[in-house]
């Protein structure tokens, strides 16, 4: 029987992991993530769950002991954040090396140094060639509902990778909100329970996982077929958010979600929490005549640079709001999309501005301050500033 | 009365471990600790490798490992070993798991993946307390990349790091292991194999635990002695006091092998051209060191 | 059990990107294993080596062999393992002197083994157990041979002979056979029940034994060498030599051979008061010892040599010492003369000089004794026993072979001046004990049926490099061809690794306590118990040969030791060994080489 519960994102979280009957849960502390493990303790410990939790040493282990689970033949779940996630990206690259279908909660912290609790999300992005699938989530909602798709997603034999959940630390990992919870026998049925196509506890079928490959006569051939993975994970992640919607009822419009823009010339793609402001933003400035539309791209991998050629390619402009920045080069989500649009003939004026970073609030006074001045830097019809930095005391 | 290991051979049709065939240089006693891990234990092991030229059995094609392996990363092995064991424990408990009888996780690094990089893991599991048996495969140097020192490698010897003779003196692992209160903790080596194999079965036997082994492991290669001798030099190290076989076990400390006559240690260094440059004053001190043991 | 049941890819070869197994991961056997002995630049070989009690021995037993069976529990292969080189083992375990326990590595670590007592071991079973031996197939040639003499060596030659398929005759000429071995060595050193039974161990055999015939005399030369198709002459020394003194009483003046003779035959003469031996070889001290034991005199033993020189055994002497026997050094009897009815002999002090007359190691050194002027001193005793030396009398063979002195001319080959005559023992060599004139009569036997079969001369059989005796596994090609003894080497104890043996000293052997000793003629020595025996075997090193102990195949790397079950030496694989030599160098008994690749 589903039921309502006001739960903050974390806690979303940690009810997405019991339903999905995890086995597994190696955890290591560090804000924000922390809620997360505390409910699952808590919930282990009133045998709601049936899980091992691994209270490791390091976030490197807590990598290193989510892989050997799994490997053996357990379904794992963990979660972590800026330094620590960092710390353990060693061993992202093992589990997607071994096709293992680990789930983690990335919950965005800004990389220090400076040590910042902010929330920005320039550690998930900083992971984005580890070959994880990696899924950016607006609400505790969202949250729940794709830790339940997320294994689906990852233990689909077609794709086999291990898949990332990131959301802002704080602003949707601590805000309370009604969040459904489903059935647990639905689930059940939605998602089985853990079959590996190999595993290390089968003793009668000895297998050596992880070897090396000496002189790169391998190397290709195995990230070629993890890049297949990667495109099947494509009509997989559409597939599997349909038949959740027919199932619960929420569907999350598959890698992105289209928001008003049925005749839109301009268009806003932005990740996570600033989709949310950004949805009263493009009401405002519709109401105001602008033909604008937002788009809340969802899955940064594997990127849906075809799905973004569909859509934008009739828009007379596009603006890329990055909370995130790679130094020395652009916004990262917008230089993604770039890279997408560039061969076509015709296609949008691309803008991108860096913002929020560290956590600073974005309003929506901001994102339609952008957007005017985007459209004034584009009066002549060819971009002027193509990156911005928006809010910069001293710009 | 003689020795004879007659009563150790088993038929060659049980698992041996480890197939002929391998790339070990010839002379190193990785082999024989996989042949020895694998008598011990049995076919129902999955083992974590940590990095090390003893992993390269599990690593490199044709694999000649016969045991499930895995390979994480160097500082992985111990994390392994407590991802294994919690999945292990999971899965027989919600009745997935395919096999009835008992399967022990065991963990086989080398001393610079265990004892210098992959440290916290360690004691992290250590003290966990996390079920498995975890190796320890001494060679005394980062080997596999080229004989450089690591936190294990014993005062004065030469390696390509430390030209002039390491000026440290060797971490003292087991006695590190043991303070953390394990079920289990003792020193091996190769020239006493019943010692040995009696260890692992009796480690394997205790109930669930973090079981700990230091393997002195000599390398004709990097201690630079002929490969014929390896036998001899882990022999030399103990019954010149330089390796102490004893186990620790429930905390209470038993020197499992006194040599009936210690001999000097300069027999055991004066074998290996890695101590080729040691002073007499140098040789003083270690005699001393070990004297006062 | 883990099976092996599925082939893995080939990730060497051009596998595609569809046909590799995702995930980093390999499961099964790879389809190919590398050939690491193709790393090799140095190679283990297994090879048999000459134990150096086998080279010591004067008869060439392979006693790692007995010893390598015994371990295992059988006995009866160990007994065969013997009687393979040696007829008598009861005889030879009891009058031995062991040179093979001189040689023992073992001796170099703690002690050395007790070999002989071993051996009595092994004979007390093979009589107890009534133990058989059968001659060999039939020969194409089954040839007819006649034997003088039915002494160690001429009975030693006939089994053999006997053993090769051949018939053979024994004539002897006393009531009794056995030689020696029944009327020279007491019944304290060599019980005449033991000599019986191994005598007629060789008539069960089929060796025909004809006693009160003395050739020469019952029967002539010409008559014998018509009869049979080769003869061998080994009638021993049976003449007590005489010395060149004057001397006095002969009632109370005996000589060795006689004496000994006498108390045999079960008649002892009544002694009492003192006695003085003269002569300090093995039948000196029997004398000595002998005497003893007849109402227990006061006796004394004069010899010419000093302590280090004196010939008889080491055994016995101290043997002899503890019953009560005085021995007396570096003395020369000058004369004997009756003085107040008892016998007076005047000595003198003698210097001993040493020349060397040959390298060969049994033959002693020549001595030549200097009397010291002004030392004479005169000793009474009530009687005197003479024992210098023996010799024979073969003046019946004058006319038939050649004659030097007192011993017949034979070549390397045994052979005497006549074609298919063939003599050994006392008669024709020298021969300084028991086994060495089984030897004799084993070396006549492989070259008379060289001679018989019409072979061309062969070279010789022998066991080991150094070894001056012949095999007769060697030269009946018994001892396992494949695995030969390289001649080239004998192990010495620098070889073995004796870090596979814990020191433990050697059992003693069981004696009876001296007072009961002196009272009769029991045997003094006992043998060992079964336990005591297998605590001994444990204790042999195995010098040279595989003593099944696993050492290797433990610590190969390369798992290229095979275990044989069935010959119990292991073997190696040369498709995966590297030539690390760990197998070289922790093999205890030195069987494994580390030679170059080629």
């Amino acid at each position: 029987m589903a039921k309502q519960m006001m739960l903050t994102g974390n806690y979303a979280a940690a009810y997405g992991v019991k339903l999905a009957d995890v086995d597994v849960v190696p955890i290591y502390p560090i804000t924000p993530q922390t809620s997360i493990i505390e409910k699952i303790v808590e919930l282990i410990d009133k045998k709601e769950i049936d899980a091992e939790f691994i209270p490791a040493e390091s976030e490197h282990s807590v990598m290193a002991m989510a892989v050997s689970a799994q490997a053996t033949g357990a379904r794992c779940f963990t979660a972590s954040s800026a330094q620590g996630l960092v710390y353990m990206h060693e061993n992202l690259f093992v589990a997607s090396g071994c096709r293992l279908p680990v789930v983690m909660c990335m919950v965005c912290r800004a990389l220090g140094t400076p040590q910042g609790l902010g929330y920005d999300f320039g550690d998930a992005l900083d992971q984005r060639d580890t070959s994880w699938i990696q899924i950016y989530l607006e609400d505790a909602q969202e949250i729940l509902d794709m830790v339940i798709q997320a294994y689906k997603i990852a233990e689909d034999k077609k794709v086999l990778l291990p898949v990332a959940i990131a959301y802002e630390g704080f602003a949707i990992s601590h805000y309370l909100e009604p969040v459904t919870i489903p059935d647990r026998e639905m689930v059940k049925t939605f998602l089985p329970a853990y079959t590996p196509h190999v595993a290390l506890s089968d003793v009668e079928n000895p297998v050596q996982m992880g070897y090396c490959d000496m002189n790169g006569s391998l190397m290709t051939e195995i990230r070629y077929q993890q890049h297949e993975a990667m495109e099947n994970a494509k009509s997989v992640i559409e597939k599997v958010d349909l038949e959740y919607g027919k199932i619960f009822g929420r569907s999350y419009g598959g890698h992105i979600e289209k928001i008003m823009m049925e005749d839109a010339q301009i268009a806003i793609l932005a990740m996570g929490s600033i989709v949310s402001t950004s949805r009263i933003a493009v009401t405002t400035l519709r109401e105001k005549g602008l033909k604008i539309g937002l788009l809340k791209l969802r899955v940064f991998r594997p990127f849906p640079w075809e799905k973004i050629i569909d859509i934008t390619k009739n828009l007379k402009m596009l603006i890329v709001l990055d909370r995130d920045v790679s130094i020395g080069s652009t916004g990262i989500v917008y230089s993604e999309v770039a890279g997408a649009l560039y061969n076509l003939e015709k296609r949008p004026l691309l803008l991108n501005y860096i913002l929020g970073l560290g956590g600073r609030d974005i309003t929506v006074e901001m994102i339609v301050d952008i957007v005017s001045k985007s459209i004034n830097d584009t009066k002549n019809g060819k971009v002027q500033s193509h990156v911005n930095w928006y809010g910069v005391r001293g710009l | 009365m003689r020795k004879t290991f007659e009563h150790m051979v088993q038929d060659s049709d049980t698992l041996q471990g480890i197939r002929a065939g391998h790339s070990f240089c010839p002379g190193c006693p990785g082999a024989l600790l996989h042949k020895f891990v694998a008598q011990a234990m049995g076919p129902n092991t999955i083992i974590s490798f940590g990095a090390s030229c003893v992993a390269l059995p599990g690593m490199i094609f044709p694999q000649a490992t016969t045991l499930g392996s895995i390979y994480i990363s160097m500082a992985s092995s111990a994390s392994g070993l407590t991802g294994i064991s919690a999945a292990l424990k999971v899965l027989k408990r919600k009745k997935r798991l395919k096999s009835k009888e008992k399967i022990t996780p065991i963990g086989i690094a080398g001393d610079g993946s265990a004892c210098d990089i992959g440290f916290a893991a360690l004691s992290g599991a250590a003290e966990r307390n996390d079920d498995g048996i975890f190796f320890v495969f001494d060679n005394e140097a980062y080997m596999n990349t080229g004989i450089q020192r690591s936190g294990l490698t014993p005062q004065y010897s030469w390696t390509v790091t430390t030209l002039q003779g390491k000026q440290q003196r060797k971490k003292n692992i087991p006695k590190i292991m043991a303070a953390h209160d394990i079920p289990y903790c003792a020193t091996v080596t190769y020239a006493f194999p019943e010692d040995f194999i009696s260890k692992i079965k009796k480690a394997k036997e205790m109930g669930p635990g973090f079981k700990y082994f230091h393997v002195l492991s000599p390398c004709p290669t990097g201690w630079k002695f002929p490969e014929s001798k390896t036998i001899e030099v882990s022999r030399l190290a103990v019954e010149t006091g330089m390796w102490d076989l004893f186990e620790v076990e429930h905390g209470k400390l038993r020197i499992t092998y006194r040599p009936k006559r210690k001999r000097a240690v300069k027999e055991y260094l004066s074998l290996q051209k890695r101590f080729a440059h040691l002073t007499e004053k140098e040789f003083e001190s270690i005699q001393q060191t070990v004297d006062k043991k | 059990m883990a099976k092996e049941t599925i082939t893995g890819p080939n990730l060497m070869g051009p596998i595609t990107y569809q046909e590799l197994p995702i995930g980093c991961t390999f499961i099964g056997k790879p389809p190919f294993t590398i050939s690491t002995g193709m790393w090799r630049y140095a190679r283990p070989e297994m090879r048999k080596k000459n134990s150096p009690c086998t080279e010591a021995c004067l008869i060439g037993q392979d006693i790692r062999k007995w010893i390598k069976f015994l371990r295992k529990g059988e006995i009866d292969k160990a007994c065969d393992a013997v009687f393979e080189e040696n007829p008598f083992p009861g005889i030879v375990s009891r009058v031995c002197s062991h040179p093979c326990e001189d040689a023992c590595n073992r001796k170099q670590y703690d002690d050395a083994l007790i070999v002989h007592d071993i051996e009595r071991y092994i004979s007390d079973w093979a009589i107890l157990n009534k133990y058989k031996i059968a001659p060999l197939a039939l020969k194409d040639k089954k040839c007819n041979i006649g034997i003088i003499g039915s002494g160690p060596a001429g009975l030693a030659c006939a089994y053999f002979l006997c053993k090769t398929g051949h018939l053979v005759t024994v004539y002897e000429a006393l009531s009794v056979t056995g030689g020696m071995l029944r009327t020279g060595i007491p019944e304290y050193r060599l019980p005449k029940n033991i000599v019986d039974e191994e005598i007629k161990r060789i008539q069960d055999m089929g060796v025909k034994i004809e006693t009160n015939i003395r050739v020469g005399t019952d029967i002539s030369f010409n008559t014998l060498k018509e009869k049979h198709d080769s003869l061998f002459i080994a009638q021993g020394f049976e003449i007590s030599s005489h010395l060149n003194i004057e001397e006095g009483d002969f009632d109370k003046v005996l000589y060795g051979l006689p004496f000994l003779k006498q108390i045999n035959s079960g008649q002892l003469p009544e002694f009492s008061g003192s006695v003085a031996i003269i002569g300090g070889g093995n039948v000196a001290v029997d004398c000595a010892r002998s005497a003893k034991r007849i109402n227990n005199p006061d006796v004394q033993l004069f010899c010419l040599e000093s302590v280090d020189e004196i010939p008889a055994f080491p055994d016995e002497i101290s043997e002899a010492m503890e019953e009560g026997i005085v021995f007396n050094f570096s003395v020369a009897p000058q004369n004997i003369e009756i003085a107040n009815g008892v016998n007076q002999i005047k000595f003198i002090k003698v210097l001993s000089e040493k020349s060397v007359l040959s390298e060969k190691s049994d033959d002693r050194k020549i001595l030549s004794f200097s009397p010291i002027k002004g030392t004479e001193f005169y000793k009474k005793f009530d009687y005197v026993i003479i024992a210098v030396g023996q010799t024979s009398n073969i003046d019946y063979l004058s006319k038939a072979v050649d004659i030097c002195g007192n011993k017949i001319v034979i070549d390397d080959q045994c052979m005497t001046s006549e074609n298919g005559i063939f003599a050994g023992g006392d008669i024709a060599e020298k021969v300084l004990s028991v086994p060495a004139a089984i030897a004799s009569g084993k070396r006549a036997a492989i070259f008379m049926d060289q001679y018989l079969s019409g072979k061309k001369r062969l070279s010789e059989a022998k066991p080991g490099d150094k070894s001056q005796v012949m095999s007769m596994r060697e030269y009946l090609g018994n001892d396992d061809s494949k695995n030969k003894p390289s001649r080239q080497q004998t192990i010495e104890f620098e070889r073995i690794n004796t870090a596979y043996f814990d020191r433990q000293i050697k059992e003693k052997t069981e004696k009876i306590t001296v007072s009961e000793r002196i009272k009769s003629f029991s045997e003094v020595n006992l043998t060992l118990s079964e336990k005591k025996m297998l605590s001994e075997a444990d204790r042999c090193f195995t010098c040279g040969d595989c003593s099944a102990c696993d050492t290797c195949l433990i610590f190969c790397p390369d798992m290229a030791i095979n275990k044989n079950r069935d010959t119990l030496n292991n073997d190696i694989d040369y498709q995966f060994c590297k030539g690390c030599g760990i197998c070289v160098n922790e093999c205890p008994t030195g069987y494994i080489d580390l030679e170059k690749e080629k």
